[in-house]
């Protein structure tokens, strides 16, 4: 099996080798593939609508260094297959696609990932483990002079195997929520980014949740202080309701389904300046029979506001498509509800289905006001079994 | 006892603020390139500046609070009387600036910088740190921004513990506090039920601009605060970049706010206060220091001309400590979020006329000026 994923990590970087240069593009210095400039659809009104990924003004890894981390007793195949994946993640056409857009300069971008390296630990990881015990673990590590913290664009993946539960002070229990996490240590002075990705099923999972957490950790290493993401504020709507690195809103807006497979492995969809500009689905690679479809509100992004219990507001929306779809189905969604299982705003939609350029119109009630102020309302576009989430924030402060 | 280094020759110093993980103090040489600044031998304000972005990430922004000194001078005392050519020194600010934050010792052949936030005084040795090089003077700065110093945490007690909240220690059953209006720095009791807070293995801290009393009552007059370190920053709650396996979560709040002039109309930055109020606030102001929109004018009881705003600018006074646009979304951008320093403590700040009372009131015949933020009343919002 090592051979077959050797296979499928061999395949992945031929495929970003043998792409041939696009007429009249050139390669930013350091990176060794071309990109053609994104061009600006101002005539495409989902285009227009959607938010776009910019740079923050924090670090990021520009040739990230991945240790793989992998402890005594997980299954040595699925050890195997994580180096593997590891050492390919940062090459290819999937990482060339996510990282396309990230330079702060025409001399300043994320590039290929330097190669990477494994070490595995020989002492088993207690069933329970949280994520301070794996700060220590690190610190520990470095210690003993497994890894150099001083290295530039370190990146720790930890992958506790089988068996082990995560917690941390948030979430009580990892993979019944969210699936991984990335932070920056403070280890002999130095900050290094890590993510701890813990055994939730399949190894697709695994492979799915690493390749968000690797992006997110290249493009923010230190959560705190953000290089690429968007915009919060009312710029980005309710894109940035999952978080604002380039992978978090692609879970939300895919309806739960941000995994695609590319050549054989299982990876997370990432937001694509290049597609938001062009109106098409931007979260890819997205599978190009797949229409993407927006029920949207008719500013480019709208933040209600419903402070008082019993305000209510009306919104148009419009229908849109990236391709020639007869009519599919649309519903709403109060996000908030389902996540705490309580009632905040009466929801109605005037139609259940809608052509291309179709209007419609929205409208809300408050009935409680939601935790933090705030909730998250998705207008759901489903058509042959797919469904996309245009989400929208309403404020209630 | 160092050696003493000939001017004109190079110095050796010991500790290069441009290694990889460097920390306050450190000390840069001459002709040294820092974030593209290149030092000279008098320093500058884009080189401290160059130096602080290295040692602890954008965005630094520092402002000089005094000139060079070589002796002890305004609100500036230092001791030998004369700096020149020493290697040892005692200083100490009696100045109103809080926000001094950083210190700077130049010699011919570069100078140090030395973290002295939340301090007021000190004995500072470069004998080391400047390769025996003698002082030719010092030289104050001020910060504009609060950096977060991140604490993972292992568990969490209580509501508004999101990222980069900022922590204050908890001793002896004990949290540092400010009090809303005064300013008064004091220690506050903090029991498991006086509010949120949060373990971690650097210790038990509470979450900081909690309304508590002295006795550790929730609601008070006090507001908790967390202690600056010295470097400049505070410490917070660590942000991690979750998996949200498609699912919302909360806002996070901003990671650098400006540390704002306590008692102040003028904001640091410069800008005008954007947030949008939705409600009318009423002060002594008859000129709003932020331009915002005057909604009427009355007279108090006692002949007092009272003058009332609203919309964009009016005031600020949020427990996130960050300014909202009209559709009551924060704004994005280190600008819009502020704290203020009291004494070495951070509070959130609040840019709102003063209160008093029991139950809770505005006392409009006082000022919009920069506050802690005062968690009992809606002001503005």
């Amino acid at each position: 099996m090592r051979a077959v994923w050797q296979i499928v990590a061999a395949v992945l970087v031929f495929a970003a080798c043998s792409q041939s240069p696009q007429s009249g593009v050139e390669a930013p210095a350091g990176r060794g593939w071309s990109v053609a400039p994104i061009v600006e659809n101002t005539h495409n009104a989902i285009a227009e609508r959607l938010p776009r990924v910019s740079y923050q003004g924090g670090p990021f890894l520009r040739r990230p260094r991945i240790v793989t981390v992998t402890f005594t007793g997980d299954n040595p195949i699925r050890v195997d297959r994580l180096v593997a994946f590891d050492q390919m993640i940062t090459h290819g056409e999937w990482w060339h696609q996510a990282v396309e857009a990230y330079c702060t300069g025409r001399q300043d971008c994320i590039e290929d990932g330097d190669p990477a390296s494994h070490i595995h630990i020989d002492t088993p990881l207690p069933a329970q483990v949280r994520d301070v015990d794996i700060e220590q673990l690190l610190v520990g590590l470095a210690g003993a002079g497994r890894f150099d913290p001083a290295q530039p664009d370190l990146l720790l993946m930890v992958y506790p195997p089988a068996g082990v539960q995560l917690s941390d002070a948030a979430s009580g229990r990892y993979c019944d929520g969210p699936r991984g996490y990335h932070r920056s240590a403070r280890i002999n002075d130095v900050s290094v980014a890590y993510a701890v990705v813990p055994h939730c099923g399949e190894l697709d999972q695994t492979t799915t949740t690493g390749s968000h957490e690797i992006l997110e950790a290249a493009t923010n290493p230190d959560p705190s202080m953000p290089g690429f993401a968007l915009d919060r504020g009312s710029a980005s709507g309710g894109f940035t309701a999952a978080g604002a690195e380039p992978a978090d809103p692609c879970g939300l807006i895919t309806d739960h389904q941000p995994q695609i497979n590319v050549n054989g492995v299982a990876l997370h969809r990432m937001w694509s300046n290049r597609a938001a500009a062009a109106g098409h689905d931007p979260c890819q690679p997205a599978p190009a029979e797949q229409p993407y479809l927006a029920l949207a509100p008719d500013q480019p992004t709208i933040r209600l506001r419903l402070a008082n219990v019993g305000d209510t507001a009306t919104i148009g929306l419009q229908a849109f498509s990236d391709q020639s779809v007869p009519s599919w189905g649309v519903s709403v969604q109060d996000l908030t509800e389902s996540e705490q299982h309580h009632h905040y705003l009466d929801l109605s939609l005037n139609v259940k289905a809608v052509t291309p350029g179709q209007r419609a119109t929205l409208t809300l009630t408050a009935r409680d006001i939601a935790p933090g102020q705030r909730a998250i309302v998705a207008l759901r576009s489903t058509f042959a079994g797919h469904t996309d989430v245009w989400p929208v924030a309403v404020m209630m402060r | 006892m160092a050696a003493w280094v000939p001017l004109g020759l190079p110095a050796v110093f010991s500790g290069s603020c441009a290694a990889r993980g460097a920390v306050l103090p450190c000390s840069v040489s001459t002709a040294q390139t820092y974030a593209g600044v290149n030092v000279n031998a008098a320093g500058s304000e884009a080189a401290v500046q160059a130096v602080l972005t290295k040692v602890l990430g954008p965005p630094v922004t520092v402002r000089p609070l005094t000139g060079m000194l070589t002796t002890s001078t305004g609100d500036v005392t230092v001791t030998p009387a004369e700096l020149g050519g020493a290697h040892r020194f005692w200083w100490s600010y009696t100045g109103p600036a809080q926000n001094l934050a950083y210190l700077t010792v130049q010699t011919p052949g570069g100078f140090a910088v030395i973290g002295v936030a939340g301090l007021r005084a000190g004995t500072i040795d470069t004998s080391t740190l400047l390769g025996g090089q003698p002082i030719n003077g010092l030289e104050l700065w001020t910060t504009l921004y609060s950096k977060p110093d991140p604490i993972p945490a292992s568990a969490l007690h209580g509501l508004g513990l999101v990222g980069n909240v900022r922590l204050g220690i908890i001793n002896n059953n004990s949290v540092d506090c400010v009090h809303a209006d005064t300013g008064v720095v004091a220690q506050c009791v903090f029991r498991a039920d006086s509010g949120a807070w949060a373990e971690t293995p650097r210790g038990t801290y509470a979450r900081a601009g909690q309304a508590i009393t002295l006795d550790g009552r929730p609601g008070g007059d006090y507001v908790t605060g967390a202690r600056v370190n010295p470097d400049g920053t505070v410490p917070a709650l660590a942000l991690s970049g979750h998996d949200n396996a498609g699912y919302t979560s909360s806002e996070e709040l901003s990671k650098v706010p400006v540390v704002e002039a306590a008692g102040s109309p003028a904001n640091a930055t410069g800008m005008p206060l954007q947030n949008f109020a939705t409600r009318e606030v009423c002060s002594s102001d008859a000129v709003h220091p932020d331009g915002a929109a005057q909604t009427r004018t009355y007279q108090t009881s006692s002949g007092a001309t009272v003058y009332c705003y609203t919309g964009r600018g009016a005031a600020l006074n949020d427990p996130n400590v960050t300014e909202r646009d009209q559709n009551g979304v924060y704004l994005s951008g280190f600008q819009y979020s502020h704290m203020i320093w009291t004494n070495g403590v951070e509070v959130p700040a609040a840019k709102r006329p003063a209160t008093c009372c029991y139950p809770t009131k505005v006392t409009v015949t006082s000022p919009i000026v920069w506050r802690s933020v005062a968690t009992g009343i809606a002001i503005a919002n």
